[in-house]
């Protein structure tokens, strides 16, 4: 199930939480837990018994690594806690594309392919075995007590809001208030207020840039295509001029941008109706001046993920300088392997790391001298060019669209029959820079962080009510295409 | 003050569960008045839980589209949507292989912009040398058809229906993509009509009709945001059409009488493309002509029985005139497809074409511009092989052969000097060059040789090797229609049936095979595949 679809808008919801409140205190992590179950039983059936018996497995062991006095016992069961949620994301995430490259090399040796069934990736995987490896890792450091009861470790590892896609919340974030937590009603109305601009986001401007990103470069799985439509969308992007062929790649920029925090800004939202304070995922990252900065505001959950659990472990920056880059550009490469299994993520990360050290070693201060807009402009366009390789599966597709941005034959696009791209787009890029001005960081401070005021309440609550139809409607409308008769 | 806001909070988090709750409310006990979504679609069937399918993610996924059909207040919410994408960029969801928006708030089907840029053989040849080779050969098998069933008393015509974009193409939109800039084009209405006339295809030509009434008539032809003709343009084409069936059948049919005119906002279907786009308000409110058609009621005319074969143009006339005062049966085989107008049958399918055709008196081919690329849906071919005549123009190339025999009279005329000298003189009096002036004699003689049947296509035989139960029933509706034309043998029928206690129906019919039997048994009957051909007017047609 996802939040931007009917079942979950119009009766998960609204059953959920109605239960939810009509439930004593004491008894609402367990109508959490269970409508968790059947939220992730709904879009991954053959995973649930696997994803709850591995969990269950590890608070186990979680438990008896804190109850034993043996120093290797508990590094031998810290160790087969880790493995656990990570075995289980190598095989599901990396088995198709371990095999596949297998079966390459074996091809280049004459040898006959290996067979294999193709196995099903199930939903959110990356996040909940990166959240079992927080708790096992903030345990055995000391930085938490364990759960005491495995329904509540349960609920931290498969709570719906954030199960699907984040945020990545650190166990040490959320143990306190899975234990006990306060629901005002102001953190229930700003709950919804959150969970509405989520929404907006992703099916108001993210679905629609997306359309049109797709009526270009195809779906983002191009497995599912045949050979003749590979090759529609090969000679599609070779004749783009360089007009058209900005658009589309400044179009994935904000739809993936717009989809990703959308559905933070959900998660965090229906946290806060039940009182959870998840962590910000997101901080305006196009108004950032450098690589290293877009870093820190862009998927900061999984930033700092990567910083606590991987880059300090490598060493960070504690053993010389050399091998700060190498640690950097490690983290960044697995990032991003970790966002797909697919040779063009790993170009991805390895892209972003590079320019990461480069910040560290020049481009940083070139930058600052350089002025806000022009920084923020540079950066802005760098990410833009580097994000085709996540959008493209296919290097040489992906090449040929930088080629045609940079092949300089720019043309006037007309408006009409576009306009609600463009609109869209304009939309997008105005909230995207919105906070480069104080005016926008104090709406923006007002929105999310202060409490309202009894006008203010009302006025939002209309017109998120308002925007809440809104995304129903365009949601259903777009499926909705009758004909005037049937015809044969 | 902190205790007052409490209680705002309160009512506000209560309001939003109300809120929440409003859809799933809706759903179970209909409390708004909703005015239900127009167009047609298939509807999801609510999908049965079964393990199996839960596992595959199959009832999953069912379930999503069921909901999406059935929550509460769809259809406002989806209006709702459809109307900020119309007032703020003037598009709806709709497909847009359903709706153009042209100018002024001019709706168009697409189908038919592609045609008037004469763009749209594209989508049923590969060429427009590939689409003009297959027009020809369908014309062709038309006249073979009309000649055949002419044999039984049948007849067959083209009614070539008006299409939205050639009568009002000034608010078509000017979106370069919609214009086709390649050569060659073809565009299936000008070929028709030529070729129809060239051939002696019958046909009635009501597109150019119209062309030649719209800056005279006071109604509108078409709609604006409708796809069909008006309602009231309709019922004057159906007047024209009666007039026509009049001439071609020599018959005396009861007369349409045109009702007078009312002024109304428009009616179903004069505005069906803009229902489909479900949208919360009217685009605009033009206001249309609409009377009613009834006849003059005259006792001694003829009630021919006709076949429609056709698109859904035939609505807007069926819909208006009283059908069963002109016709005695008149079933619409509609895109050559589903029946209706007639309970014995729901598909075309069902029914046996040949004893259909040639029990009726009119066969009528009734589709827009826009569709005549269609080559009727395959009826022409269906009905040949029901008739059990060999459709040899579906082996041959009309185009090549006509070529061919074109070249090879150029040669002719070319070593004839009379011929030539008579030739030069036309060339200039018509100020052709001489090559030109050759070259139409060429034609002329080709087209001659082909209307008077001298020509030979290149095929060996007429007919099919017909089965003897679908030869004699044939014959049997065959007589059965002669008999039933003349009056005194009708007065005998009638004497027999009351003397043997036979339905006068059960009579004739037994009649008709009495006489067929009889043929056969004197030899007078020729079978298909013989020398002679089972009716004079077939075996000199050539066309076969």
């Amino acid at each position: 199930m996802v939040f931007s679809s009917n079942v979950f808008l119009l009766y998960f919801m609204p059953a959920f939480f109605l239960v939810y409140f009509l439930t004593p205190r004491k008894a609402r992590n367990y109508v959490l837990l269970l409508a968790s179950l059947v939220f992730y039983a709904w879009g991954a059936p053959e995973f649930i018994i696997q994803l709850v018996a591995s969990t269950v497995a590890n608070f186990y062991l979680v438990q008896w690594m804190c109850k034993t006095e043996k120093k290797g016992l508990k590094k031998l069961l810290c160790g087969i806690s880790i493995i656990i949620p990570i075995g289980l994301l190598l095989f599901y995430k990396y088995g198709n594309f371990t095999m596949e490259n297998l079966n390459a090399i074996i091809g280049l040796t004459g040898h006959a392919p290996l067979t294999w069934k193709r196995i099903m990736l199930p939903i959110g995987i990356s996040f909940f075995s990166f959240q079992s490896v927080t708790y096992t890792l903030d345990t055995y450091r000391g930085v938490n007590k364990p759960m005491e009861k495995l329904t509540d470790f349960v609920l931290y590892i498969i709570m719906f809001p954030q199960l699907i896609a984040g945020p990545i919340i650190r166990y040490c974030d959320v143990a306190d208030q899975i234990r006990s937590r306060e629901s005002t009603m102001d953190d229930r109305l700003q709950g919804f207020y959150r969970f509405v601009i989520g929404l907006c986001k992703k099916i108001l401007i993210a679905d629609v840039i997306g359309a049109q990103v797709d009526a270009i470069l195809g779906p983002a799985n191009y497995s599912l295509l045949d050979a003749g439509q590979i090759s529609d969308i090969f000679s599609r992007v070779a004749n783009l001029d360089s007009t058209t062929a900005w658009i589309v790649s400044l179009a994935y920029t904000f739809q993936i941008y717009f989809d990703f925090a959308g559905y933070s800004d959900m998660a965090i939202g229906l946290g806060r109706i039940m009182g959870f304070r998840f962590p910000e995922n997101f901080d305006n990252p196009y108004t950032s001046r450098s690589i290293t900065e877009f870093w820190r505001r862009w998927h900061m959950t999984l930033g700092a993920f990567i910083m606590n659990y991987l880059y300090i472990p490598l060493g960070g920056n504690r053993k010389g300088k050399a091998r700060m880059y190498l640690n950097l550009w490690i983290c960044f490469l697995l990032s991003g392997l970790w966002h797909g299994a697919s040779w063009n993520f790993v170009v991805w990360g390895a892209l972003h790391g590079l320019l990461i050290c480069a910040d560290k070693l020049f481009l940083g201060k070139v930058m600052k001298k350089i002025g806000m807009v022009p920084s923020v402009i540079l950066t802005f366009l760098t990410v833009n060019i580097i994000w085709v390789f996540f959008r493209v599966e296919d290097f040489g597709l992906a090449w040929m669209l930088i080629k045609r941005m940079f092949a300089f034959d720019f043309t006037l696009l007309p408006f009409s029959g576009n306009a609600q791209l463009y609109v869209t787009m304009i939309i997008a890029a105005f909230f995207s820079f919105f906070t480069l001005s104080k005016f926008g960081q104090k709406v923006q401070k007002k929105v999310f962080f202060t409490d309202f005021t009894n006008g203010q309440h009302i006025a939002v609550w209309i017109i998120a009510a308002f925007a809440f139809v809104f995304c129903v409607a365009a949601l259903n409308a777009s499926n909705f295409s009758p004909f005037i008769y049937f015809r044969f | 003050m902190r205790k007052f806001k409490i209680k705002y909070d309160w009512i506000l988090f209560a309001l939003l569960m109300v809120f929440l709750f409003v859809p799933i409310i809706q759903e179970w006990t209909g409390i708004f008045p909703v005015k239900p979504m127009k167009g047609v679609f298939v509807p999801t069937p609510k999908p049965e839980f079964s393990f199996e399918t839960y596992k595959t993610n199959a009832y999953q996924t069912q379930i999503d589209k069921y909901t999406s059909e059935n929550f509460g207040l769809r259809e406002t919410v989806i209006k709702l949507y459809n109307q900020y994408l119309w007032d703020f960029f003037h598009k709806t969801h709709v497909s847009k292989e359903q709706i153009v928006y042209g100018k002024d708030g001019w709706l168009y089907q697409p189908g038919a912009i592609s045609d008037y840029y004469q763009k749209q053989f594209r989508y049923y040849a590969a060429d427009s040398a590939q689409m003009a080779s297959m027009l020809s050969k369908e014309a062709h098998r038309l006249l073979l058809l009309q000649q055949v069933l002419e044999s039984y008393g049948t007849h067959l015509f083209v009614c070539l229906v008006p299409a939205k974009d050639l009568i009002y193409p000034e608010f078509l939109p000017d979106d370069k993509d919609t214009i086709y800039e390649g050569e060659p084009k073809i565009s299936a209405r000008f070929f028709n009509e030529e070729e129809f006339t060239r051939l002696g295809v019958n046909h009635l030509n009501l597109e150019q009709w119209f062309l030649r009434i719209k800056d005279t008539a006071n109604f509108a032809l078409f709609p604006k945001t409708g796809m069909h003709w008006s309602r009231y343009a309709a019922l004057q084409a159906a007047d024209t059409l009666v007039r026509y069936m009049e001439n071609l059948g020599d018959i005396n049919m009861k007369n349409l009488v045109i009702g007078p005119k009312e002024l109304d906002n428009a009616r179903n279907p004069d505005d069906n493309l803009e229902s489909l786009l479900n949208l919360l308000r009217p685009i605009s409110k033009p206001k249309y002509y609409y009377a009613e058609g009834t006849t003059d009621g005259d006792p001694t005319a003829s009630q021919p029985k006709m076949i429609v074969i056709g698109d859904s143009f035939w609505w807007v006339i069926a819909a208006q005139i009283p059908l069963k005062e002109v016709f005695s049966r008149v079933p619409y085989w509609y895109y050559n497809s589903t029946v209706y107008y007639d309970n014995r049958y729901h598909s075309v399918d069902e029914l046996n074409l040949a004893e259909e055709l040639v029990s009726s008196d009119f066969v009528v081919l009734f589709y827009c511009a826009t569709q005549q690329y269609r080559m009727n849906d395959g009826f022409t071919q269906k009905a040949l092989k029901a008739l059990c005549v060999k459709d040899s123009v579906a082996v041959m190339d009309s185009t090549d052969f006509v070529e061919r025999e074109i070249q090879r009279n150029i040669g002719k005329i070319l070593a004839t000097p009379s011929s030539m000298e008579n030739i030069r003189e036309k060339a200039a009096l018509n100020h052709k060059t001489v090559e030109k002036a050759v070259r139409d004699d060429a034609k002329w003689i080709v087209n001659y040789q082909i209307q008077e049947g001298i020509l030979k296509w290149p095929s060996e035989d007429n007919h099919t090797s017909m089965d003897s139960t679908t030869f004699i029933e044939l014959e049997i509706q065959r007589t059965i229609k002669a008999l039933s034309a003349k009056p005194e043998a009708m007065e005998s029928i009638r004497e027999k049936a009351a003397k043997y206690s036979k339905t006068v129906e059960k009579a004739l019919r037994d009649d008709a095979h009495w006489v067929v039997n009889y043929k056969i048994q004197q030899g007078t009957l020729i079978w298909p595949g013989t020398t002679k051909d089972i009716n004079t007017k077939t075996e000199n047609h050539g066309i076969q």
